[in-house]
């Protein structure tokens, strides 16, 4: 026997990897990790290609069992993490023995968490990828009793990675659209300027968020014609308050558009804790081609950046420490979005 | 529809930024013979011949998204080439793409597959039987594929079927339903919830992910829609016919 046992899901798991561009005018939504970032920071610590699968775990996880030894790590949001009743710290890889227990509770930090095995997730590859669509019954969707197998072998236990800076961050750089135009300056101003909420109401397709002053005017009539639909779209439906378009986001859509969040800031977005207040700076297109350079920078040296810091929890430490806590964000956006902050 | 082709002096074909690595080319604002014949020739031709760093291109009723890696061509470039190619001219009446292809849709209408034949019929002051001959029998455009794999919305519909969506969405309708609203038709080929109005069900899916390829009814194709009785379903196969 071999792989990691699901014993009981405790959120929406489902198998994610990099998702599938080039379906869209089939109708096929990308898809894909919800947090690209810890999708990466999981192929960093255990050292997986950009083409591994992880197990994404929104809200809450579940209680596993090593059918074999095993490497195993996490990343994206922390959530609250045992194994065989030992608390054990977040993003780190972890040696499990035959018959360990891993235990992963609520979220604590954020709103996503991935669980990442040696060489990435054995399942199998549909139009391209691993990523599962639920509605569309494309990919794997685990099941309690299911075995996810590891694609790859050995690995090292005690790796850690310092936690991203984007979970701190509450100002979201957004563009305007297409169809920001079918908007009028009033509500366009109410936009860029309101004090926004992230709400509860949120699946892998999108989330609601929620403006201080009630919701926006969206005039019954206002359907756009049907068009292409990018991540990150801002889409106002008949209620007022907007949902951000994510991963599994329809390929389509007619509800009009008023801004689109840059690909750089999406993650930041996606991490918010329900009732998590944030502000949208709109940028040009050049701010948000340098603020993609950053965080495609900041991907590419993760490799670089993991510690053997989780040795000591070997030895019953329950937190990282100082030890990987150097200033590792440099380049990330923060810096120029405080600058900004009005 | 516009008595002539948009035109520059109506906005059309304007170009957007859609984030930061795509740009939306829109080509009017309706569905048109004209715009949809721009749609699918500046579609064929960007696929021809790729602008660097395209990611992949996705037609729709009025417009085509370009999606493309900004760190293998900067947008500013990317957006100029598309000028260049929009001032070339000619899209508006360009001819159908090659690789067109017409689709023989077998549909079992009415019954328990589809459960609103009759109050559709109704709305229109026509028989079940008229309404189905209304609905099959010729070649209709498919003006886009979206919102789910494989969904096709198909055109051409007569006035009979210019009727609005349903107040109540149904929950979720079975793989195959043919459902009609504001004189299209959507063939879901996974199982959605809608609030369009179900006359029949398709005795084929649109997408399959496990065949190569994965869907047979592609943007830019028509379909012609087949009464087959249900108990002859079993022997109905949708198939590709001559134009």
């Amino acid at each position: 026997m071999t792989g990691l046992e699901i014993v009981v899901l405790t959120g929406p798991a489902s198998v994610q990897d990099r998702g599938r561009p080039g379906w869209q005018r089939w109708g096929v939504p990308e898809g894909g990790a919800l947090d690209p970032f810890a999708l990466a920071e999981g192929q960093a610590l255990l050292g997986n290609g950009p083409d591994a699968a992880a197990l994404e775990m929104p809200g809450a996880g579940g209680r596993f069992r090593a059918r074999s030894a095993l490497i195993v790590a996490t990343s994206g949001a922390a959530m609250a993490l045992t194994v065989d009743g030992v608390v054990r710290g977040w993003r780190e890889t972890l040696a499990l023995a035959p018959g360990a227990v891993l235990e992963i509770g609520a979220v604590r930090d954020g709103a996503v968490g991935y669980l990442h095995l040696q060489g990435g997730i054995d399942a199998p590859v549909e139009l391209g990828a691993r990523s599962a669509h639920r509605r569309a019954g494309i990919g794997t969707i685990p099941r309690p009793g299911d075995v996810l197998h590891p694609l790859g072998t050995g690995g090292a236990a005690g790796r850690a990675l310092a936690r991203p800076d984007c979970f701190d961050r509450r100002l979201i750089r957004a563009m305007w659209g297409p169809q920001s135009a079918l908007f009028d300056d009033a509500t366009r101003a109410r936009f860029a300027a309101e004090a926004w909420t992230a709400t509860p109401r949120r699946d892998r397709q999108g989330m609601r968020i929620a403006a201080a002053g009630g919701p926006l005017t969206a005039d019954a009539g206002l359907r756009a014609l049907s068009d292409a639909v990018v991540a990150g779209d801002v889409q106002v439906p008949g209620d007022g308050v907007p949902a951000v378009l994510l991963a599994d986001r329809q390929p389509t859509g007619g509800y009009p558009r008023i801004a689109t969040v840059i690909a750089a800031d999406l993650p930041a977005l996606v991490q918010m804790p329900a009732g998590a207040r944030f502000g949208f700076r709109i940028v040009d297109r050049d701010t948000a081609l340098a603020a993609r350079r950053a965080w495609r920078r900041a991907i590419a040296a993760l490799p670089g950046r993991v510690r053997a810091g989780g040795a000591a929890l070997l030895h019953g430490a329950n937190l990282i420490g100082g030890v990987v806590r150097g200033d590792e964000g440099e380049e990330s956006a923060r810096e120029d979005q405080d600058a900004d902050r009005p | 529809m516009a008595a002539h082709p948009p035109s520059p002096s109506d906005g059309f074909p304007d170009i957007h930024a859609a984030g930061e690595a795509a740009l939306l080319i829109r080509f009017g604002a309706d569905a048109s013979q004209p715009v949809r014949a721009a749609v699918a020739a500046f579609d064929a031709a960007l696929r021809a011949d790729p602008p660097p760093g395209t990611v992949e291109t996705v037609p729709t009723i009025a417009s085509v998204l370009l999606r493309f890696d900004p760190e293998l061509a900067a947008p500013d470039r990317v957006e100029a080439a598309c000028r260049d190619r929009l001032a070339r001219g000619g899209w508006y009446d360009a001819p159908p793409p090659p690789g067109r292809r017409r689709w023989v849709w077998p549909v079992m209408y009415g019954g328990a597959d589809g459960p609103e034949l009759d109050p559709v019929a109704d709305r229109a002051g026509l028989r079940p039987d008229q309404l189905v001959d209304a609905h099959a029998g010729r070649p209709l455009p498919v003006l886009m594929l979206g919102f789910a794999p494989g969904l096709a919305y198909v055109g051409g519909l007569g006035p009979a079927f210019d009727l609005p969506r349903r107040a109540d969405i149904a929950a979720e309708v079975p793989t195959g339903a043919v459902l009609v609203a504001i004189r299209q038709t959507v063939l879901p080929a996974t199982p959605i919830p809608t609030g369009w109005w179900r006359i029949g069900r398709a005795v084929a899916r649109n997408f399959d992910p496990a065949a190569d390829p994965p869907f047979r009814i592609g943007p830019f194709d028509e379909v012609v829609f087949e009464p087959v009785a249900a108990a002859r379903a079993g022997g109905a196969r949708a198939r590709m016919a001559a134009p």
